[in-house]
Parts: C-alpha cells; sequence; structure tokens
C-alpha cells in the first residue's frame, strides 16, 4: 500500500493529475448535472480497482487514508479536470459511519462492498412533513421477531433509482419526546413492499425520489447503534454530511466553470470582471483553508462540533455566488436551457444555477444552519 | 534573512506565546486605556513598550546574532492577535517589527546593526517612511531623491502616510537615484527633517515628512539596487502582520457584541433572542472564522513561498480578508448595540475605528486587488490555494 501522505505536494498534485487524465472518461468531464449509475458507473468500479474510491477513509479499512492536505489536493485536481460526481453516499455517509458507530460484523458485511461498488447508497431521512423538522418523522418501524416492520414514505432520496441500499431513519417510540423514539436501520432496496417513484426537478432530471415502504421487514441485525438511539446516530451522520457537503468541491467546479466561460467571452478583458472573479477566487481559497480546520479536527479523532454549520453555509453560499456569475457572465447564453454556442464552442450556462440551488437547502436548509450556530455556538437565548 | 521572513517554530512554542500576549493584554491593556491615552495626548506608553521589549516581542522576528529572537512571522501573528483584540495603542508593527524586517533584509553594517539591537532592546521605535501616493503599490513619480554632495549625500522631498506619526526615535527613508531606490536613517532631531502629525481615527497619528536633510557617508542603509526590493517584501510582511492585528480587533468587537446581544433586554426579552438578530450574529460568526482560516492560509503559503510573486499573493489574499471582515464586523457590531454604539464612551466604535486604520495602511483591500489583478495579467494565473 502506498504512503500518500509521504509524498510531496507537487509529487502527488502530478500524480493525481496524470491519473486523471489518463482513467477518466473524455466525454463526462464537465457534466451539466449530476450523473447516474449507468452513465458514472464504470468511473465508481475504476476508482475501487486502483484503490482510489474513498480517499479520505483509513487506510485499514480500504481508503487511501489522505491527510488534509492532501485530500484538498485531491479535490482541486478532480473539480478541475471536471470529474463527475459518483454516487457516493456510500463512500461519504454510511462508510464514515459504520467505522465510527458500526458493529464489527457491520463492518464486515458492508464496507468491503461499498468500496468494490455491489454495493450503492442512497439517504431516507426527509419525509413530505418531517424537512427543517426532521425529528417529527413517522415512518414506522415495529419490532416482530428478529425483523422491523417499516411502513411510511419518504422524499428527497437522491438517486434513489440506482440505489441498492438505504440508510433510514425511523421510529419505534411514539410515547417519548421525538428525538428519544427514533432508530436508524440499513435497507436492502430488493425488499418487498418498496417503491421508488423519481421526481423531476428544475432541469428536468430525476435527481430525487419519494420512496414508499408497505410492511417492509428489515433484520434486526441491520440496525446502527442502540434501540431509539438513532437521532445521536443521524447527528453523527449530519455533521460528516455538512463536513462532505462543506468541501470546496462544488465552488471549486462553479469557478472552473466560470473561467472557461470567461475565456470564451472575453469577460477577462473586463476590469470588472476580473475584480469580481478574483473576490470569487479569494474566496475559494478561504473556504479551502476553513475546510481544512474542519478535516484536521476529523483526522485529530475529535467530534466535530456544531460550529460545522459554518462551513456549510459558507460553501454554499459561496457556490451559489459563483453560480450567479454564471449566468450574469453568460448574458443571452441564459436563454438555452441546455448548451449555447459561445464564441466558437458550446457551453452551459443556466446549468450552474440548477445545481446550486439545492445546496442551501439540503443537510438542512441555510436558516437552519445559522439557528445551530446563534444558539449552539454562541449560546444566544432560544427564540 | 529569508524572503519568506519565516523560522520553524514549534507549536507549543505558538502556544506558549499566545497565552503569555493573552494575558499580558487581559491585564495591561484595553479599550478604555486607548481612550485614556488619546484624551491626555499621550498616544502611547513607553514604559509598556519597554515591557514589550522585555517580552521579547519587538525583536520577536529579528535574528538571535542581531539582538533578538528569531522567531518568525508565525510567532509575531500569535502574539499580535490577542493584543489586537484590546487595542493595544502602542504601534508594535509600525515602530518594531516592520523596520526591524527592513532592517533585517540591509547588508549588516554598523550602522544597520547599532538599529536593530537597539529595537530588540526597545530603546528605540523606528518608523518606515516610503509612501508618495495614497496608493502604496501604484508607480508614481517619486516624492523623495538623494543626490550626492562634496561632504555626503542631501535628501529633499516629501514622504506621506508614515507611521507611527509621533514618538518615532528615527526613520528608514527609501529615496530615488538614478540608478533605484536606496535606504536611508535618518534621526528624528535631525536638521532640515519636518514632522507634520496628525491624529488618526483610532487615536494613534500618521504624519508627513519634509525632507531637506545633509547627510554623511555612514547614513545609507541599503544601496540603489535593493531599497525597493527590501521595502516591497517588508511591507508584505508586515501586512500579514496587520492582518493578525485585525483578526484580533475582529474578535474583540465580536465578543462585545454578542455580550450585549445576551443583556441587553427591550420588550421584554433579551435581544439577542430575537432571530433577525440571532442570523445576523451567526453571520459575523462566520465572517470571523473566514478571516481566521484565510491567516492561517496565508502563513502556510508564505512558508511555501518560493518567489517575491508568491510572498505578494499570500500577503494580499489575507490583507483583503482580513480588512473587509474588520470593517463590516465593526459597522455591523455598531448596528446592532443601536444608539449607545454611536458614542465615544461606548468601545464598539473604538474597534470599528481601529479596523478603518489598519484595513487602510500597507494597501487597502481595493488596492491589494488591483495588485493581484496585475499579477495576473502578467501570465500567472492563481492556483488555487489551502
Amino acid at each position: 500500500m502506498k504512503d500518500w501522505n509521504a509524498m510531496s505536494d507537487e509529487d502527488f498534485r502530478q500524480e493525481v493529475r496524470e491519473f486523471f487524465a489518463k482513467h477518466y472518461p473524455e466525454h463526462l468531464r464537465y457534466p451539466p448535472h449530476r450523473l447516474h449509475w449507468n452513465e458514472i458507473g464504470d468511473w465508481y468500479l475504476t476508482l475501487s480497482k486502483h484503490g482510489w474510491i474513498a480517499p479520505a477513509w483509513p487506510v485499514e479499512h480500504g481508503g487511501m487514508g489522505l491527510d488534509p492536505g492532501k485530500l484538498l489536493i485531491f479535490i482541486e485536481e478532480q473539480e478541475t479536470h471536471g470529474v463527475a460526481r459518483t454516487p457516493d453516499q456510500g463512500i461519504v455517509m454510511v462508510g464514515p459511519l459504520l467505522i465510527q458507530q458500526g458493529n464489527d460484523e457491520q463492518k464486515k458485511r458492508f464496507l468491503p462492498k461499498i468500496l468494490s461498488g455491489e454495493h450503492v447508497w442512497c439517504q431516507g431521512y426527509s419525509e413530505p412533513n418531517s424537512g427543517s423538522d426532521l425529528a417529527s418523522l413517522r415512518t414506522e418501524a415495529v419490532l416482530d421477531g428478529d425483523d422491523f416492520v417499516v411502513n411510511g414514505q419518504k422524499t428527497w432520496s437522491t438517486l434513489a433509482q440506482d440505489g441498492t441500499h438505504m440508510f433510514l431513519l425511523v421510529r419505534t417510540d411514539k410515547t417519548v419526546r421525538k428525538q428519544e423514539g427514533i432508530s436508524f436501520l440499513l435497507v436492502d432496496m430488493k425488499t418487498p413492499g418498496i417503491t421508488v417513484r423519481p421526481m423531476k426537478i428544475l432541469d428536468g432530471h430525476e435527481h430525487f425520489c419519494e420512496v414508499f415502504f408497505d410492511n417492509v421487514r428489515v433484520p434486526r441485525v441491520n440496525m446502527v447503534g442502540e434501540l431509539n438511539k438513532g437521532w445521536s446516530v443521524a447527528k453523527a451522520l449530519l455533521s460528516f454530511e455538512r463536513l462532505f457537503i462543506g468541501s470546496p468541491k462544488t465552488a471549486q467546479s462553479a469557478l472552473t466553470h466560470l473561467e472557461q466561460l470567461a475565456r470564451l467571452t472575453g469577460a477577462m478583458e473586463d476590469a470588472t470582471f476580473r475584480t469580481r472573479l478574483m473576490r470569487f477566487q479569494l474566496d475559494v481559497a478561504d473556504l479551502n483553508a476553513l475546510y481544512r480546520e474542519f478535516s484536521e479536527q476529523v483526522r485529530r479523532g475529535e467530534k466535530l462540533g456544531a460550529d460545522i454549520s459554518i462551513l456549510k453555509i459558507f460553501s454554499s453560499e459561496t457556490y451559489a455566488r459563483i453560480a450567479d456569475f454564471i449566468v450574469e457572465t453568460g448574458g443571452s447564453g441564459a436563454l438555452s436551457d441546455g448548451p449555447s454556442l459561445i464564441g466558437n464552442e458550446q457551453a452551459e450556462v443556466v446549468s450552474a444555477f440548477y445545481a446550486s440551488v439545492p445546496t442551501t437547502i439540503y443537510g438542512g436548509t441555510n436558516e437552519i444552519q445559522r439557528n445551530i450556530i446563534a444558539t449552539g455556538v454562541l449560546g444566544l437565548p432560544s427564540s | 534573512m529569508s524572503d519568506t521572513a519565516t523560522a520553524g517554530i514549534e507549536r507549543e512554542d505558538l502556544r506558549l506565546l499566545r497565552e503569555s500576549a493573552t494575558a499580558f493584554a487581559q491585564k495591561h491593556l484595553n479599550p478604555g486605556r486607548l481612550r485614556r491615552l488619546r484624551d491626555e495626548g499621550r498616544e502611547f506608553d513607553r514604559e509598556i513598550w519597554t515591557q514589550f521589549a522585555e517580552l521579547g516581542w519587538t525583536g520577536l522576528m529579528i535574528s538571535e546574532d542581531a539582538g533578538g529572537f528569531g522567531m518568525g512571522l508565525e510567532a509575531a501573528a500569535a502574539v499580535l492577535e490577542p493584543l489586537g483584540q484590546q487595542l493595544m495603542p502602542e504601534p508594535l508593527i509600525a515602530g518594531a517589527l516592520l523596520p526591524g524586517d527592513v532592517l533585517s533584509r540591509c547588508p549588516a553594517g554598523a550602522l544597520r546593526d547599532r538599529l536593530l539591537g537597539d529595537i530588540a532592546s526597545g530603546k528605540l521605535i523606528a518608523a518606515l517612511a516610503w509612501q508618495s501616493g495614497l496608493d502604496p503599490f501604484a508607480s508614481g513619480p517619486a516624492t523623495v531623491t538623494a543626490s550626492k554632495t562634496s561632504a555626503g549625500e542631501t535628501l529633499r522631498g516629501k514622504a506621506l502616510y508614515v507611521m507611527p506619526g509621533r514618538g518615532a526615535d528615527g526613520y528608514i527613508v527609501a529615496a530615488a537615484k538614478e540608478d533605484g531606490q536606496a535606504l536611508y536613517w535618518i534621526d528624528a532631531s535631525a536638521k532640515g527633517l519636518t514632522v507634520a502629525a496628525r491624529q488618526r481615527p483610532d487615536g494613534g497619528s500618521v504624519a508627513d515628512l519634509t525632507f531637506d536633510v545633509s547627510l554623511g557617508t555612514d547614513a545609507c542603509l541599503a544601496p540603489p539596487d535593493q531599497g525597493a526590493a527590501i521595502v516591497a517584501a517588508s511591507v508584505d510582511i508586515a501586512a500579514i502582520l496587520a492582518s493578525a492585528e485585525l483578526l484580533g480587533a475582529i474578535r474583540g468587537a465580536f465578543g462585545i457584541t454578542i455580550d450585549y446581544l445576551k443583556t441587553r433586554k427591550q420588550f421584554d426579552r433579551t435581544i439577542g433572542s430575537f432571530q433577525a438578530l440571532q442570523h445576523r450574529a451567526a453571520d459575523l460568526y462566520l465572517k470571523q472564522r473566514v478571516a481566521a482560516a484565510s491567516l492561517a492560509g496565508a502563513l502556510r503559503e508564505l512558508e511555501q513561498a518560493q518567489s517575491s510573486e508568491a510572498r505578494m499573493r499570500a500577503a494580499s489574499r489575507v490583507k483583503i480578508r482580513c480588512s473587509d471582515v474588520a470593517y463590516q464586523v465593526g459597522r455591523e457590531a455598531i448596528q446592532l448595540h443601536g444608539g449607545i454604539g454611536y458614542t465615544d464612551e461606548h468601545d464598539i466604535g473604538l474597534y470599528m475605528k481601529r479596523a478603518i486604520v489598519l484595513g487602510a495602511w500597507l494597501g487597502n483591500s481595493a488596492q491589494h486587488l488591483r495588485r493581484l489583478d496585475r499579477l495576473n495579467r502578467q501570465g500567472n494565473p492563481v492556483e488555487a490555494r489551502s
């Protein structure tokens, strides 16, 4: 096993750059929207084959074990090359959670199959009436012998139509405070009684799904953590999620998009444009530095605190501001819902807007994140 | 000294330095002291300066050979942040760290070595006179020139925006010659030197110097082929230090404001319980954290910087961020205080004024952005940094 962290930053950057140039399919560079498994699955398997699928996982669990500095280089190179995001919820969510809170049997059963791409994970958190107030969720699981029987409905499950497994929050006690009656289950999507209905989003693609559960039997051994302690499992996962969605990845990719567009439109000749571009470049540089602080905390084995919410806010709002600037810079190119002819090339304009919109909503809206900072970090009284 | 002006320093040493600066600041410094010194027309206190020197702070970045501690930029930043948080009136950067860095880059010599030793010991407060216009990075006609005479040289002209404006014992002056820019030392008492000092918004002072001064041959600190590069490098280092002091001021203004939100009652409620204000407080917190991350990022960048361009980029990055955040946080903090924030008796306004001064000094954010633009236009696009 290669010790990536022992390499110099420059050597590592060079190796990552060469890897993407050599292995990543040219026709999938800079995709304007999230890709499905039938489009990007081969790339997942390529990464898996070379041991590159889990850059942040510890080496003993099959990851690359990159330290935060190296991980940032990895992300930068990935976004500069225009590498698409894979269906990565197993890698960024379930894996780290099981490593931290799963039992040995669960780790053995699930981790290798995440790495190999045999299992593709999706999330079952939100419900039609439980959005920001997630803990009010009502999808119910009742113990019957060695199984739970699950009934209810989940929504906003990203790419659930491609998922082989779902991690799911369920109500297991209705008689106690809402946070104290929730459990965390791992579900095989082939189990009878599960119906997946894709939903079209603003860009016309089927990105999210509604998932219905009708007497779905889930083995008790698939519960992570203890019965009715699922909320604390979910909260641990939420901080991984905030670290992941707080990564500079999306803002970095939008910046690359903006710079490419500017070269095509000739905007670089305009001093006002350049000033605004530089401000975004500085924002992304400082976002990198902030991300690094939190990543280093994780690497030292410390629990992430409520202050991780600032990373989610800064990352998603930087992304959204750059996306808005892409739309402005694209001018009449925004009249096309797909690529436009700009200069002598085809370029997307509105796709950046579409992709950035959900980031300030999902993973806890940015308004909820600000509430968390005010009360959980600054100690202001609850309103 | 290397171009990066950093020296390797252990985490533990940094922590101890930061702690001792925090303890000192809490005991001896506070916004009320700044106000009192200002009102007494004293500006800053030479006795405290002596204590700075005893703690090693005036010579923190000066090499051990020259009488300092040789601890580098990161150490100086660690000390400045807590001092900035209590609105230190003493010009630690302008009067010691900046001139010390300039001198450290000058060729060794009797004059240079004496000045470095005296800065480290606290005996000497020096100032750098280098600016000729409103934008320190714009190339304009030189306003100070040096010309040869039979007995040595004569310095003529005007240097602008010199800090500290009052209380400096002497000046390092950048003067144009036919073949570049040389650096000279001029005592504050020199014949033919006029110092026109003005009060700054934050209670300190800034001065315009007029020279018609005859110098001996021993007053030259750096020859014409070196002066400009030395000043440029040291000004970047000082811009990073000023960013650390700004970060302290940001923390101070933020802390006072959160305390106020927790105690002030209106409509029978603590105003910090209103969600509209909570979200604004959260945004201030975010800005403060981004400014801190930017400083850490710039220090890391500088540690790896191989070129003067990398140094300029690191300095501009953090000076832009900390200047802007300090200004924004200061203004918002006053607004969250309401009417009391507009009075001289409340401390929050003093933080805003410090943000204005440190933001404008050593290049404000717009000037640093223009400089970055010039670097980019020379064909060196910005790489993403961490």
